[in-house]
């Protein structure tokens, strides 16, 4: 795989952000709010002294006041862990699917990680696969872009059995940003409850190639799954195109309303635009990235 | 018959072949790999569609075979090869003289148009030829060049009219067509209302000849011409009329000058014969006179050969070679517009080879040898070996002697004439004297061979004849005597020239309907087209002329009836091919465009029925294909 992005488009992605709509509780400082007192200089609130509080908090002149032990409490920043899920089955590779969710992958590591964020590539497929595990830092998009580059195809997806896998293993919430076609005959709502009840806050970015959207060809076909190998005989008319874009736009209408309703954030993307397109114009049009 | 000029195209029906193994090729499904079967299913076509789907490929199958078949037989460039398109060259040849005005009665169709209308029927029997048509007359011309603009061909049979003219020339018509045709005419057809007199079938010429039925009255002037008297009192008419009818005729013939009407006569004509008729006029002669034979209105079947015209002939000025010493009083008269000189002043014997004169005079100092026959006046010169002339005789008292009695003294009175002297002259003895003086020959007049000489004895400066009546009296006869004057004839037939010969000055024709032209302008000028008088103007001098139809135009008609009926059999066997008319006969039409464009549009039917996805691919705009943009 050629340099994952290039120069050009890092300098852009310099000056966005990666927005969040929650609070994470994070293990190190960082840039973002978390409901836990921290040991910034902004202010807070006051809250009743508990015994094990740090008395150098106390505030002694509300004391003086009231008689009664109040301490202030500031504002901590800590970092976010993000997850990237990253569908690597083999529908991926119709389309060059793979290659621009590698980048898209790669760019929104970037934005999390130069927010001092700790950033981790789960790539799945039948199941969830080995892949960079969650750390901050500049070496780390190192490690990512690595990773990304070496990535391919393999297997059939599963989404609910990979994020399933992914919530025993983890337990610590974060942005768990699934990028796939959601192609999975064993479905998806599963898998993203799950998340969701761990309280992940869940971004779902569908990828679909113009191959699978708007399909060109045409006659007697026989057509092949290229992750399970079946086969379908079917001759493929206009009527026939017709009815496959309607049943995929079913399929879509049915996906995002399901993330809608449970309150996760859902983006159509296409391979077919270019990355500087999605990011620059799609996701920010969202507000995943600002 | 269908044959082809570029056989070898025919390999690519091979293509057929290919075209074939695609189809079935295609038939064989294609492996198309996808992300997911899940949108798929459930869209597999149902049994009764897949039979209605077998024969939609196998009809798409067979209009691309059929395309293919059509355009590379197109290729092959066929030619469909048919005998029914007559000969590839032919020349119509119309008889375009005057009597195919004529027709049957006042409602009758002219000749003309039935010519035109044969020409149009042998035209469109030879769809075709490169055809020519050249109208037949007594100027025969090339009305259409070789062409296969038949449009333009029968433009020009519609606007065709037979002029005023006689028969054409036959050496003159085959000469045109071999102009037009270097190599031959295929076919000629000569369409004429008389039977040639010269063997045209036997040229392989298809001569046809129309005409009408016998015409109720079929009579014609054939003759007019007026002479003045002798006495010099009136005129004499002399006028033939021809009687085309199988029984006698009468009519009454009226003769008129300018709309006056100078006589009037009923006369009877015999069956099938011309008759001559003489009337005198008295008075001075009129410029102009007209003839007319009244049948009845609209019985003639050509009532234009009915009226002919004349006018008196015009006399020609003598053409006079003068050599030696001018004479005063002789040149004055003679340049009095009696005569042109030409003036010179010694002898030489090329002068009569190089000169054209009628009369040569000679004065004193002139020394002949030589001459050769001609006309000569010799004013008291010799001219050897007839007349010899040495010094002068003494005459002053002496009274001129008539010898002879002799036409050329009528009326005069030589005894009046005082001659101082005169010179001794010794003549031949073959010669005639009429007057002497004194015993000198003064008059003398020789004529043998081509040899006449009249001799004068005079010294016009010595003696009063020069001032007296008697002198231009004598000099008119004796130029008479020597060289009849010429009369120019101003009778003329259609289809001639007006005589315009060493015209110097400017010459200005007015024709019979009063219009006028230049000679030497753009307009046909000078050609006598149809008949009537016509003036020819010419500085201070007008010459009349009068153009009449060629007499035998007349008499054709009736030849033509019993031509008609000769020709009616004769013309029921076709006229024998031409050498080269039996290959010309087989015409080629090209078949190849006609087959590709039936290929292109079988093709076109293919692609709009069958080949949806070259269309579909079209229809849908990229912007589809965007992310937000793939909403259903």
């Amino acid at each position: 795989m050629a340099q994952l992005l290039d120069d050009d488009f890092l300098k852009t992605l310099q000056r966005l952000t990666l927005l969040t709509r929650g609070r994470f509780r994070g293990r190190m400082s960082g840039r973002r709010l978390t409901p836990r007192a921290g040991m910034s200089l902004e202010f807070a609130e006051y809250k009743e002294y508990h015994p094990g509080d740090d008395p150098r908090y106390v505030d002694w002149n509300l004391y003086g006041r009231l008689g009664k032990l109040f301490i202030k409490v500031f504002t901590r920043e800590e970092d976010v862990p993000v997850y990237i899920f990253l569908d690597v089955s083999r529908s991926m590779e119709i389309g060059d699917k793979l290659r621009a969710a590698a980048r898209l992958a790669g760019a929104l590591a970037y934005l999390a990680l130069k927010d001092l964020n700790r950033v981790g590539i789960f790539p799945f497929a039948s199941e969830l696969a080995h892949g960079v595990p969650p750390r901050g830092g500049h070496r780390q998009i190192f490690e990512i872009f690595r990773f990304l580059q070496e990535i391919s195809p393999t297997g059939e997806t599963s989404i609910n059995e990979s994020l399933t896998r992914f919530t025993r293993v983890r337990r610590e919430s974060g942005l768990a940003i699934l990028i796939s076609d959601m192609l999975s005959e064993g479905g998806y709502e599963e898998g993203l409850a799950r998340l969701r009840y761990h309280r992940y806050e869940i971004i779902v970015l569908h990828l679909l190639a113009p191959e699978d959207l708007d399909p060109r060809w045409g006659g007697e076909l026989r057509l092949w799954n290229v992750e399970n190998r079946d086969e379908l005989l079917l001759h493929v008319s206009r009527e026939t195109l017709r009815s496959y874009t309607r049943a995929l736009s079913e399929y879509r209408r049915e996906l995002e309303a399901f993330c809608r309703e449970r309150d996760l954030r859902y983006f159509a993307l296409s391979s077919g635009d270019s990355l500087e397109e999605i990011v620059l114009r799609t996701l920010r049009e969202g507000a995943l990235v600002g | 018959m269908v044959t082809l000029l570029a056989g070898g195209m025919l390999w690519l029906l091979g293509l057929g072949a290919v075209i074939t193994i695609v189809y079935f090729l295609k038939r064989q499904a294609r492996r198309a790999p996808v992300s997911s079967l899940m949108f798929w299913r459930g869209l597999e076509r149902q049994p009764q569609s897949a039979l209605r789907l077998r024969w939609t490929q196998l009809l798409g199958l067979f209009l691309q075979l059929l395309a293919l078949g059509a355009l590379v037989t197109g290729l092959a460039q066929p030619v469909w090869t048919t005998s029914a398109g007559g000969v590839r060259t032919l020349a119509l040849v119309l008889d375009g003289s005057a009597s195919m005005r004529a027709h049957w009665g006042p409602e009758g169709t002219p000749r003309y148009l039935r010519a035109t209308r044969e020409a149009l029927k042998a035209l469109r029997s030879n769809p075709a030829a490169e055809a020519t048509l050249i109208g037949a007359q007594e100027r025969s011309s090339v009305l259409v060049p070789p062409t296969h603009d038949h449009g333009r061909f029968e433009r020009a049979l519609a606007n065709f009219e037979p002029t005023y003219q006689g028969n054409a020339d036959i050496d003159e018509l085959v000469s045109l067509i071999q102009s037009q045709f270097p190599d031959g005419a295929d076919r000629v057809i000569y369409i004429t209302d008389h039977q040639p007199s010269v063997d045209l079938q036997g040229l392989g010429w298809d001569v046809r000849v129309i005409g009408s039925e016998m015409s109720p009255v079929n009579v014609a002037l054939t003759r007019f011409v007026v002479r003045e008297q002798p006495s010099g009192d009136g005129v004499a008419l002399f006028l033939e009329a021809w009687n085309g009818d199988d029984v006698p005729r009468e009519f009454t013939l009226q003769i008129s000058s300018d709309e006056r009407l100078l006589a009037a006569r009923a006369v009877g004509i015999p069956a099938e014969t011309s008759v001559q008729f003489t009337f005198t006029v008295s008075g001075p002669p009129a410029p102009r006179y007209l003839a007319r034979l009244l049948t009845g209105e609209g019985r003639d079947d050509w009532p234009e050969d009915d009226v002919r015209y004349a006018t008196l002939p015009a006399k020609q000025p003598w053409r006079v070679l003068w050599v030696g010493e001018g004479d005063f009083y002789l040149k004055r008269f003679l340049l009095a517009g009696q005569a042109t000189l030409s003036q010179h002043s010694s002898w030489d014997a090329s002068l009569l080879l190089s000169t054209v004169n009628d009369v040569v005079v000679l004065t004193g100092g002139a020394e002949v040898s030589e001459p050769g026959p001609g006309r000569y006046l010799l004013l008291g010169t010799s001219l050897r070996p007839w007349v010899e002339v040495d010094g002068d005789v003494d005459t002053a008292t002496a009274r001129v002697r008539v010898e002879a009695d002799h036409p050329l003294l009528e009326g005069l009175d030589p005894a009046d004439w005082r001659l101082l002297r005169v010179p001794r002259t010794h003549v031949a003895p073959q010669g005639r004297v009429i007057l002497s003086i004194n015993g000198v020959p003064l008059l003398y007049l020789y004529e043998v061979g081509e040899v006449r000489l009249a001799f004068l004895g005079v010294d016009l400066g010595a003696s009063n004849l020069g001032l007296s009546v008697d002198f231009p009296i004598l000099m008119h006869r004796l130029l008479s005597w020597l060289s009849p004057q010429a009369e120019a004839e101003t009778v003329l037939t259609t289809g001639t020239e007006l005589p315009m010969a060493n015209a110097q000055s400017p010459v200005q024709v007015i024709g019979p309907d009063g219009r006028s032209c230049q000679v030497g302008s753009d307009e046909a000028c000078g050609l006598v087209d149809r008949p009537g008088f016509y003036e020819l103007v010419r500085g201070p001098r007008t010459v009349r002329y009068a153009a009449n139809l060629p007499a035998e135009e007349s008499r054709q008609l009736r030849e033509e009836a019993d031509a008609i009926s000769a020709n009616a059999s004769s013309s029921a066997t076709t006229p024998p091919p031409h050498p080269q008319t039996a290959e010309a006969l087989r015409v080629a039409r090209p078949l190849w465009p006609y087959l590709v464009g039936l290929g292109v549009a079988l093709l076109a039917v293919e692609l709009v029925l069958f080949d949806r996805s070259f269309f579909s691919a079209r229809a849908r705009p990229r912007a589809a294909t965007r992310t937000r943009g793939w909403d259903p």
